[in-house]
């Protein structure tokens, strides 16, 4: 064992067996590392009158919220209410649904499989990459769904605009209330996974109705509008991370 | 952890008797002060509480706990650099200024001279110096709590020692 590994490993804590510790006796690197770890982790903890306090404040407010997950379930809920207003809107205006049937009951689906994935890895505060690149995944697979199931026109829109500018209204609410999470983690990479999610509900909504399903359309204006929001969502968690520290707050 | 999220109190009592030691020498180390390690202690739970069912009970808890902690340092420290800079005597100062309490070590001139050091070294290495040495958080750990990579925080802690012993070093020569 090198030198620097020996205080390195024991951080200073374990006892050194006969052998190291005749090493460190003629070393005076290896005295001089075990000293700055040893003296790095000296000090108390807290005072008992903290610990009371701290416990105290604590349970208060675990009894005050006793979960607090309620908001995360309502949202959860939030694509399959989108769905069911779909469902409800072909069943009184037919004419708005521009799509096939087996287009309408699969790509929505999918759509909502990324939401969900994307919100997973949004609750989770910054922990979960695979929870990420499911979300990513789940981008993908919708996509490539969106384009292998065409439309009743299969071609380009005289209009794109009007496709992205309206998956970006569809999803401004949504966008909102997952940047309000994403803030929190203060990590850019959450907050593009955070306009995924509000992304998936916009084009969700919008599939629906465009008749447009020509490869060049979608992937210039529904695409692009989704991205857009991945983008938006990890500039500003960058911009206007959420300040935890806030004086005076603790009891 | 499940039952700490489901509402357990006893469960947050143990979850608070295992951390709050290396948790307050975190703080102590990256504020510099006792009444900040305390404040920013109190901050950091309670914000646990807050946002526990937002844990992942998959994932391990030392490496969350420690993502909201460095967060509230790094605010701390903000704070006080921009109440510094504007003349604010009524608050505390920064760590680089702040005399360890004296009943904390043994040595108190060594004690100082290592808060002295700490105060100097970026950000970054500090905290993955007193992440890895406090409560023993492996590399990939400290990398998850500060969205980095093990290898970027082990190049930091490794480079943030190499500061330490220089500081150390140079303090044992000046006492003889």
């Amino acid at each position: 064992m090198r030198c620097e590994e020996l205080a390195w490993e024991s951080r200073g804590e374990r006892p050194l067996s006969a052998e190291e510790q005749a090493h460190v006796d003629g070393c005076a690197d290896c005295k001089l590392d075990l000293e700055l770890h040893r003296a790095l982790a000296a000090g108390e903890g807290p005072s008992d009158a903290l610990d009371e306090k701290l416990r105290a404040a604590a349970h208060a407010q675990m009894n005050a919220n006793p979960k607090g997950a309620w908001l995360a379930r309502a949202v959860t809920t939030v694509p399959w209410i989108v769905l069911l207003a779909a469902v409800g809107i072909m069943k009184i205006r037919p004419d708005l649904m521009l799509l096939p049937t087996f287009a309408r009951a699969g790509v929505p689906l999918i759509l909502v499989a990324a939401f969900q994935l994307a919100r997973r890895a949004l609750l989770a505060p910054g922990l979960v990459p695979r929870g990420r690149w499911l979300a990513l995944l789940g981008v993908v697979v919708g996509t490539a769904a969106m384009l292998v199931l065409p439309g009743p026109r299969a071609e380009w829109s005289g209009n794109p605009h009007t496709c992205l500018w309206a998956t970006l209204g569809v999803s401004a609410l949504p966008f909102i209330v997952f940047f309000a999470w994403a803030r929190r983690t203060r990590d850019w990479k959450t907050g593009g996974i955070g306009g995924l999610a509000a992304g998936a509900i916009g084009v969700c909504g919008l599939f629906f109705h465009c008749p447009y399903s020509g490869a060049t359309h979608l992937l210039t204006t529904h695409l692009v509008a989704w991205l857009l929001l991945a983008a938006l969502g990890a500039v500003l968690v960058i911009l206007f991370p959420e300040r935890i520290w806030k004086p005076g707050r603790a009891p | 952890m499940e039952q700490f999220i489901s509402g357990d109190a006893q469960a947050f009592d143990a979850l608070y008797a295992r951390h709050r030691t290396g948790l307050h020498g975190f703080f102590r180390r990256m504020a510099g002060s006792r009444a900040a390690a305390d404040d920013l202690l109190q901050v950091t739970f309670l914000h646990v509480v807050q946002a526990r069912d937002r844990f992942d009970s998959r994932e391990r808890f030392k490496p969350w706990l420690y993502a909201i902690a460095r967060n509230a340092a790094r605010d701390y420290l903000r704070l006080a650099q921009h109440r510094e800079l504007g003349g604010d005597a009524a608050e505390p100062p920064l760590a680089t200024a702040v005399a360890p309490n004296a009943t904390d070590e043994s040595d108190p001139a060594q004690a100082a001279a290592l808060q002295k050091a700490l105060a100097e070294l970026p950000e970054a290495y500090r905290e993955a110096v007193v992440m890895h040495q406090l409560e023993g958080l492996s590399f990939p750990e400290i990398a998850k709590a500060v969205h980095s990579t093990p290898g970027a925080v082990k190049v930091r802690a490794h480079r943030g020692y190499q500061k330490l012993r220089e500081a150390l070093a140079k303090l044992r020569g000046g006492q003889r």
